[in-house]
């Protein structure tokens, strides 16, 4: 068995396009994470950092500096930075103009792969991330100034099909 | 398009947030323009303040809580300014304000001029700085 997923537009501003990833049928991925933490919940300060860092992301441009390293080294699957706390929000840089938002959670494990939700948040974007490239390879995505053009619905592996 | 939702949620970003995320970008942006400016990268930085390169990236994410005593010693190594204060930006408005013909005119005129002797007192004293600046 399949999922489909598709890559859609969630935010639009000056210099990046915000984009995100939803289940066909469900809440996209970013909503999920914002229903988790809604307004004066225990990490209202930590929700209110990453909103403030895409709206300066929004201005600026996504800058790598600006990311936290999380995936492997060939994705480009990153975390907003949080110091404050261990929230962690996942993103697919795609370039300075375009970024993937995802979902995520409070880190309470040493490496996010020791969790089992959050390491499904980055094994989804790293198949999504890698999807995405392979299409923009082979020509059938176009990466045009902030905007993702073309096929951006991806039907996923299902784990257990594998084995 | 706007997301509405993002949108109501930044409304409702805390003062001190705000202030803090956007400090913390001007202030890597700064250190950013320095390093460029001398033909150095993150991992030169690292290296002189004794410091891993995964440390400086962190710094240089733009949510980071940069201390005093850090910013001090960013500021010797890179020999200059990171930050300023508002006392120094004050001081560099008026030297800015003050270097315009009108003031020359101002100073010519000042045998027949009507200027209260404060004032007259107060465009003497800029003019010494921006002189003394000038130089």
């Amino acid at each position: 068995m399949k999922s489909s997923v598709s890559i859609e537009l969630f935010d639009e501003r000056d210099k990046v396009n915000f984009y995100t990833i939803r289940f066909h049928g469900e809440e996209t991925e970013t909503d999920k994470f914002l229903d988790k933490f809604p307004e004066n919940c225990e990490y209202d300060e930590d929700i209110d950092i990453i909103i403030k860092w895409i709206n300066i992301i929004a201005e600026r441009g996504a800058l790598k500096r600006h990311f936290r390293y999380e995936g492997k080294l060939r994705d480009q699957v990153l975390a907003v930075p949080i110091e404050t706390s261990n929230l962690r929000l996942y993103v697919i840089r795609v370039s300075e103009s375009i970024i993937i938002l995802g979902n995520g959670g409070a880190k309470t494990t040493r490496k996010y792969n020791d969790d089992a939700f959050l390491n499904s948040c980055v094994e989804l974007l790293q198949e999504v991330d890698g999807y995405l490239r392979y299409r923009i390879r082979q020509g059938t995505v176009a990466v045009y100034q902030k905007q993702l053009l073309g096929d951006l619905t991806f039907h996923l592996k299902n784990k257990s099909d594998e084995e | 398009m706007k997301n509405k939702r993002l949108e109501k949620r930044s409304k409702k970003i805390s003062k001190d947030v705000d202030i803090f995320v956007k400090q913390s970008f001007d202030i890597v942006d700064r250190i950013y323009e320095i390093l460029v400016k001398q033909g150095k990268e993150q991992k030169d930085l690292a290296k002189s303040l004794g410091k891993s390169e995964s440390e400086i990236s962190k710094w240089m994410t733009g949510t980071h809580n940069f201390t005093i005593k850090t910013l001090a010693k960013i500021e010797v190594v890179l020999g200059e300014s990171v930050i300023q204060t508002t006392k120094e930006k004050a001081a560099t408005k008026a030297t800015v304000i003050y270097i315009t013909p009108e003031h020359y005119a101002l100073r010519e005129s000042r045998k027949s001029s009507t200027i209260p002797l404060q004032m007259e007192t107060t465009l003497n004293k800029v003019h010494s700085s921006v002189v003394g600046s000038c130089y």
